[in-house]
């Protein structure tokens, strides 16, 4: 399943650690639950008939363990094979290498031109393609450091389990208390490292190594789009970028065009309410003005 | 000997185990595709991917102010709602609420640029306002909901005028306090570069962080527990409707997710001070209207210390907790604690109305 397309996804490491552990535990269930182990437990005569069964589970299980994680390792590796992410990017390098220091070191010179900075009118590539190189080295990297976390997280389950199996010795036990038993001790090693600094450290390098060559990814196919005069995400992030600040600007507007609108009915109103002033206003002035006019009328 | 074990039990074991996987397989034929909210609703407007809902009451509202829900970035408001018996909205409109929902939607590559200041003081202030003008009222009553409880702590902080109450529903506050193992993740993770690489930031990305909490649990023991729902329609219905809320999560928008992970997670700079949104910065001490704080002891993604932190930083003089005894999802699908919860926020609304 992970053989092909995704496996040679540059970002294919960044596997969802969940579904790691879920296989870890899921073949590790398959082992417990198989007939053969399981009855020579119960069959156990003595004490050391026991432990050698339960050393073979243990031994079985580390199997199961050791590839599993062998799996997701190789996932990252199989990026470095020729035809993967990382031997591309190598026979790109190699290709973009100044052709007369390749003449010297096919002539028999010892060859430099690893040491050398970036020369020619390659340069920028060849300093992108060895910035690619290295973060997929540190990919790789990043991946056997959080392999040893899931070590330490099957390790911590297997010593969980064979003190589990020893302990229940009172009752008959059936599958689903099995389950149980290898659930619980899964769950107590996972939460016992998950909850330590080394884990988050270790996840989060194994997040930005991943990113960080996504991003270089990202970038080498963008400028092969840009060459084919293609549309690349680049300009699509540029185009998102100056979309959001039109989005803006139309709300701003919009904003602006309410405003006008509420401050408008606003001078309506006080418009209105300005005029009924007025017209009450009026007869009361022309009431007020008439006795004055009628005492004028008197004086004269 | 240290364990014994039962063959003939195992064996009828298996024999059930086959029986009841295949009866689940026929009753998972019969289940809907999809399950819609249940209470009915009328949509006010939508302004890009954000969403403002207005849930009717089969009564008049007896509360004045009506009172707006807000939820997080990360999950789908619909867990408020997932069935009649225990829909946190219905409890809020039968309870003499009119009720609004702001719902976030499901950010687009378009939306990768849309920031904290675009949800809080665009969308969120936008909805405030809009709800005011139908009431021709000033203020609303605010409902945070996890996340959407920092957004409305910080909308709250910035327009305290806008904002009569405010209740917290399992909301980090303090992202340094409590054992959070997702703050411990986050300590180690360059969001700089997480966010250039991808843009906004996938669904599945975060439900993968979020199972990885629980491997064991969430991938494996809810299926196997789940064989024994095979028959029982109704409770299969029920824990359908939970897987495909589980899953059922937006992208975050890039700058938005670049943001909180870096201030609120990394530099708890809610706390410490630093949080600004467009140009004002966040204060929480300008918090002093009466708010409600719930949170849940058993909460592994929120621990309550961060939620009690609240208590410590704002400055109203009416602040009240409501410690439940639940997990994180416990207070939106366990029957036990909204029997405690449900009535206490009605309650609580209505003496603050």
């Amino acid at each position: 399943m992970n053989d092909n397309a995704n496996s040679r996804r540059p970002d294919a490491a960044f596997a969802d650690i969940s579904n790691v552990l879920q296989q870890i535990f899921q073949r590790g269930l398959g082992l417990i639950c198989a007939p053969g182990l399981l009855s020579r437990l119960a069959q156990a005569r003595d004490h050391s008939e026991f432990g050698a069964a339960l050393q073979e589970l243990l031994t079985r299980l580390r199997a199961e363990l050791d590839n599993s994680i062998q799996q997701w390792r190789d996932q990252v590796a199989r990026l470095q094979q020729p035809d993967g992410f990382l031997g591309l990017l190598q026979t790109q390098l190699a290709q973009l290498n100044p052709a007369a220091l390749g003449a010297f070191a096919t002539s028999g010179f010892p060859n430099h031109g690893a040491a050398l900075p970036p020369l020619g009118m390659f340069q920028d590539k060849i300093r992108q393609l060895e910035a690619g190189s290295a973060a997929m080295l540190g990919l790789q990297t990043a991946v056997d450091d959080f392999a040893k976390q899931l070590r330490r997280i099957g390790e911590g389950a297997l010593a969980e389990l064979a003190a589990a199996l020893r302990q229940d010795s009172e009752r008959e036990l059936g599958l689903r208390d099995l389950y149980q038993i290898w659930l619980v001790a899964n769950e107590t090693a996972y939460e016992r490292v998950l909850g330590s600094e080394d884990y988050a450290a270790s996840l989060g390098r194994l997040i930005n190594a991943s990113a960080e060559l996504a991003r270089l990814t990202q970038t080498a196919v963008d400028d092969m789009l840009e060459a084919l005069k293609l549309p690349s995400a680049r300009e699509r992030t540029a185009m998102l970028w100056r979309l959001h600040q039109m989005r803006r600007e139309q709300r701003m507007t919009r904003e602006a065009a309410r405003e006008t609108h509420s401050l408008r009915q606003e001078l309506a109103e006080l418009r209105a309410e300005l005029e009924q002033l007025r017209r009450a206003a009026k007869p009361a002035a022309r009431r007020a003005r008439s006795p004055r006019r009628r005492e004028a009328g008197h004086a004269d | 000997m240290p364990i014994k074990l039962d063959p003939a039990r195992i064996e009828r074991e298996w024999r059930e185990f086959s029986r009841k996987l295949s009866r689940l397989g026929e009753d998972l034929r019969r289940q809907p595709p999809a399950l819609p909210e249940v209470s009915p609703r009328q949509e006010l407007y939508r302004d890009d991917s954000v969403t403002l809902y207005h849930y009717r009451n089969a009564s008049a509202p007896t509360n004045r102010t009506p009172l707006l829900v807000v939820y997080s970035l990360i999950n789908r408001p619909s867990i408020l709602d997932l069935r009649p018996d225990r829909s946190l909205i219905g409890a809020l409109r039968d309870g003499g609420s009119e009720v609004y929902l702001l719902d976030w939607g499901y950010p687009g590559p378009a939306d990768r640029f849309v920031t904290l200041d675009d949800y809080v003081n665009v969308h969120l202030d936008r909805a405030v306002r809009e709800i005011c003008q139908r009431h021709g009222c000033p203020q609303v009553a605010l409902l945070g909901v996890c996340q959407g409880g920092t957004l409305a702590l910080c909308y709250a902080a910035l327009h305290p005028q806008r904002v009569r109450s405010l209740i917290t529903l399992v909301t980090p506050v303090d992202f340094d306090a409590g054992d959070s193992v997702l703050r411990k993740l986050s300590k180690h993770v360059d969001f700089d570069r997480v966010v250039d690489a991808s843009g906004n930031v996938s669904a599945a990305a975060l439900n993968a962080i979020f199972v990885s909490l629980k491997p064991y649990r969430l991938l494996s023991q809810r299926y196997v527990d789940m064989l024994d729902l095979a028959g029982d329609e109704a409770a299969l219905t029920e824990f359908m409707r939970m897987e495909r809320w589980m899953y059922d999560s937006p992208d975050q928008a890039g700058e938005a997710f670049r943001q909180f992970a870096k201030e609120f997670y990394q530099d708890n700079a809610l706390v410490r001070g630093g949080v600004r949104l467009g140009d004002q910065a966040v204060d929480l001490g300008r918090l002093t209207m009466p708010i409600y704080n719930v949170f849940a002891s058993g909460d592994h993604l929120i621990p309550p210390a961060s939620s009690r932190a609240l208590g410590d930083l704002a400055r109203s003089r009416d602040y009240r907790t409501l410690e439940l005894d639940s997990g994180h999802l416990g207070v939106f699908i366990s029957g036990r604690t909204q029997r405690t919860l449900f009535p206490a926020l009605v309650q609580w609304l209505r003496c603050h109305d």
